[in-house]
C-alpha cells in the first residue's frame, strides 16, 4: 500500500481532532493561541508545519492553513443563487460611475478600490449564475434522488420548473450587448464585465440549453401523472355508478390501433432429440432403460412362443392374437425371414409407407423392442451391425441387426 | 447478455422494465438489442416496442389478418378490461390509506407493513379494504386483516402491476405494465364516453 495513504488517514484524523483549535488559530488570523490542552493528534499538524510553533510560544495558523481554510470558506459562499439582476446591475452601475469619476480625477488608490469592488460584484455574480446552473443540472441528472412519496417528487419538481425560470430571467437582462454598454472603453471594465462575466452566462445558456429535454420530460411526467389520476377517479366513479360498466365492443381496428401487448399460446417449447446424432446415444439410450414401458406394450416372453408356432405352422389366425402395430411389423419381419436374410433397418424402411417414413425414419424402438423379443428364439439366427462410437473408443453403436430363419 | 431468456419472456407475454429485469431493459434500450430482438421475432409476425416516457418493452402483433392472433388480442383486452375494477379499487385503497403515496407510477416503492399498520388503526379503513375482497382477482378463504391484505397485494403482483423486491421487509415496486393498463383504461374511457376531466375534491386527494 502507498504510504501516502496512512499519512492522509492521520491528517484526517488529527483535523478531525482538532478542528476547533484550528478555526480558534484561523480567527486569529496568523497571531498566537496558547493551548493548555492539545489532542493526541495535534503534533502530527505541528510536525507538517500546518500549525506553526510549540506549547511555550504558543500556535498560530500557517499559511497553508489559511488558503485551506480561504478555500472551504468559498465553497460555502458557491452555495449561494446569483443575486438579484436588477439590484446587481443598480449596484455595477453605481460602483462603475464612482470608478470613473475615480478615474476622472486622476485617484488612483480610489480606482483600485472601486475596482475591486466591481470584481468582487461580477465574482458573486458568476459563481451565484454557475452554482444555479450546477444544481439545475444535478437536479435533473439525479431525478432528485429519493423522494419519500410522489407528492414530494412533484414539489420538488414544481421547485426545479420555478428556479429554472428564474435562472432563465437571469440571463435574458445579462447579455453581452447590456455588459459591453456598462464597461464603456474601460479595458479594465471590459476585462470584467464584457469577457468574464459574459463567459460564464454563454456557458450557463448552453448548460441550460442542454437541459431542456430533460426537463421537458419531467413536465410530460408531470402532466402524464396528474392525467392517470383523474382516470382513475373517472372510472372509479363510473364502475360506482354504472349497472353495467362497459357496452362498447371495440372493432379490430380500434385495438390494433390501442397496440394490445401480444403473447403466445404456449408457455414452453418442445424439444425434440436428434435420434440419429451419435454423441447423444448414450444419453437416449439412458432414458430408454429409465423409461417405463406403456402397459399395452410390455410383452411377457412365454407369449413368444405361439409367435413361433406361428410361423411354423403359418397359421392364418395368428395375426388376431397380435393386436398392436408394432406385433404386425415384428411377424411380418420374421416371416419375412423365413424366405430370406432380413435386415432389421432395411425391413423398417421399405415396409413403411410415406408418411410413415416421414414419421420415423430410424426405427430404434423397434429394433430394440424386436432384437429383444426374438433374441432367446432358437430357430432364428440373429447378427447384431455394429460400428465403434469414435477411434479411441471402445464402445460399440449398434445400429442393425439381421434375421435368419434357421429351421427346426 | 442472453437474448434467448430476453425472447421467451416477450413471447410469454411479460413487460421488460428496469424493475422487472434491469439487464434486459437496458439491452434493449440499446439500437443494437432492440434491432436484434425485432429481426429475431420478425418471423412470428411480431414488434417489439416501448411505451412512452423510456417506459416497458412489449411485444404487439404485426399481422392482424391472421386469426388465432386477433383471437388472442381480443382475449388479452378483454382480461385487461376485466381486472379494471380491481385495479382501480387498488389504486383508491392506496389513495385513500397513504395519501400522500398519491397515483402508482412506475418505479414507486409500496412498503406493505406501512400499509397494514394504517389500515389496521383505521375502522373507516378497514371497510374500504373489505370492499375489495368481493373482486374475484383478491379473493382469500382467510379473515384476518394481514391475509386480506396479502391476498390484494398478490393479486396486483399476479397480474404484474407490482413486483415484491424484498421479501422480508415485503417492499412492493409498481412495474412498468402500469403505464401499459393506463392506456388501455384510457381506452376504455375515450370509448365508453367517461368524462375524465371533472375535477372532484377526491381526485385532487388522489393526486396529491
Amino acid at each position: 500500500m502507498n504510504p501516502l495513504v496512512n499519512k492522509l488517514a492521520l491528517l484526517g484524523q488529527a483535523i478531525t481532532q482538532s478542528s476547533e483549535l484550528l478555526v480558534e488559530l484561523v480567527n486569529l488570523g496568523g497571531e498566537e493561541a496558547y493551548f493548555e490542552k492539545t489532542p493526541p493528534k495535534f503534533s502530527f499538524l505541528t510536525n507538517l508545519d500546518l500549525v506553526l510553533g510549540n506549547v511555550a510560544d504558543g500556535y498560530s495558523a500557517s499559511a497553508l492553513l489559511m488558503e485551506l481554510s480561504r478555500a472551504l470558506a468559498r465553497q460555502e459562499t458557491t452555495k449561494r443563487l446569483a443575486p438579484d439582476v436588477e439590484e446587481w446591475i443598480a449596484q455595477a452601475n453605481l460602483r462603475i460611475s464612482q470608478l470613473n469619476n475615480a478615474l476622472a480625477e486622476s485617484n488612483h488608490d480610489n480606482y483600485i478600490l472601486r475596482l475591486g469592488e466591481v470584481r468582487e460584484l461580477v465574482m458573486v455574480m458568476r459563481e451565484g449564475l454557475q452554482n444555479e446552473s450546477r444544481q439545475i443540472e444535478f437536479a435533473l441528472n439525479t431525478n432528485f434522488g429519493h423522494a419519500e412519496s410522489l407528492h414530494d417528487k412533484q414539489e420538488e419538481n414544481k421547485y426545479l420548473i420555478a428556479r429554472v425560470s428564474r435562472l432563465t430571467d437571469k440571463l435574458m437582462l445579462l447579455d453581452y450587448k447590456k455588459l459591453r454598454s456598462m464597461s464603456g472603453e474601460n479595458s479594465d471594465l471590459l476585462a470584467l464585465l464584457a469577457n468574464r462575466l459574459n463567459d460564464t452566462i454563454e456557458q450557463c445558456r448552453l448548460s441550460l440549453i442542454n437541459s431542456l429535454p430533460k426537463l421537458k420530460h419531467l413536465l410530460w411526467l408531470f402532466e402524464k401523472t396528474n392525467k392517470n389520476s383523474q382516470l382513475v377517479w373517472a372510472l372509479h366513479h363510473h364502475l360506482r355508478n354504472q349497472s353495467i360498466a362497459y357496452t362498447h365492443i371495440p372493432s379490430d381496428k380500434e385495438l390494433e390501433a390501442l397496440q394490445v401487448n401480444s403473447q403466445s399460446d404456449k408457455s414452453h417449447f418442445e424439444i425434440h432429440p436428434n435420434i440419429n446424432d451419435h454423441r447423444y446415444t448414450d444419453d437416449i439410450t439412458d432414458i430408454v432403460h429409465s423409461m417405463k414401458p406403456p402397459i399395452a406394450n410390455i410383452i411377457v416372453l412365454p407369449d413368444i412362443k405361439p409367435v413361433e408356432a406361428v410361423f411354423i405352422e403359418n397359421s392364418a389366425d395368428d395375426n388376431t392374437e397380435l393386436g398392436t402395430y408394432m406385433e404386425d411389423k415384428l411377424l411380418e419381419m420374421v416371416a419375412l425371414s423365413k424366405k430370406e436374410k432380413v435386415s432389421c433397418l432395411d425391413f423398417w424402411k421399405t415396409g413403411l409407407s410415406e408418411n410413415e417414413a416421414s414419421l420415423q425414419s430410424y426405427p430404434s424402438g423397434f429394433m430394440q423392442w424386436s432384437h429383444k423379443t426374438l433374441s432367446n428364439i432358437p430357430t432364428l439366427d440373429i447378427n447384431v451391425i455394429s460400428e465403434p462410437q469414435s477411434l479411441f473408443s471402445g464402445n460399440l453403436n449398434i445400429y442393425d441387426f439381421t434375421l435368419e430363419y434357421r429351421g427346426e | 447478455m442472453n437474448i434467448r431468456t430476453i425472447l421467451e419472456e416477450l413471447m410469454k407475454g411479460k413487460f421488460i422494465c428496469p424493475i422487472t429485469n434491469k439487464t434486459a431493459f437496458t439491452y434493449l434500450s440499446s439500437s443494437r438489442g432492440f434491432e436484434l430482438v425485432n429481426a429475431a421475432i420478425a418471423p412470428f409476425e411480431r414488434e417489439l416496442i416501448q411505451l412512452p416516457g423510456n417506459s416497458a418493452f412489449h411485444l404487439v402483433a404485426t399481422n392482424l389478418e391472421n386469426k388465432s392472433d386477433k383471437i388472442s388480442i381480443r382475449k388479452h383486452f378483454e382480461e385487461c378490461r376485466d381486472i379494471i375494477e380491481p385495479v382501480v379499487s387498488f389504486m383508491v385503497l392506496i389513495s385513500r390509506v397513504k395519501p400522500k403515496v398519491g397515483i402508482l407510477t412506475p418505479g414507486l416503492i409500496v412498503r406493505y407493513p406501512e400499509f397494514l399498520s394504517a389500515i389496521t388503526d383505521n375502522e373507516h379503513h378497514l371497510q374500504q379494504m373489505n370492499n375489495l375482497m368481493t373482486l374475484k382477482l383478491f379473493k382469500t378463504a382467510k379473515q384476518g386483516t394481514d391475509d386480506k391484505l396479502k391476498a390484494i397485494f398478490k393479486g396486483m403482483v399476479d397480474i404484474e402491476l407490482i413486483v415484491e423486491m424484498n421479501t422480508a421487509d415485503l417492499t412492493y415496486q409498481v412495474s412498468g405494465k402500469i403505464d401499459y393498463f393506463y392506456s388501455v383504461m384510457q381506452f376504455i374511457a375515450d370509448h365508453e364516453s367517461i368524462d375524465t376531466t371533472d375535477t372532484t375534491k377526491e381526485q385532487s386527494e388522489l393526486v396529491l
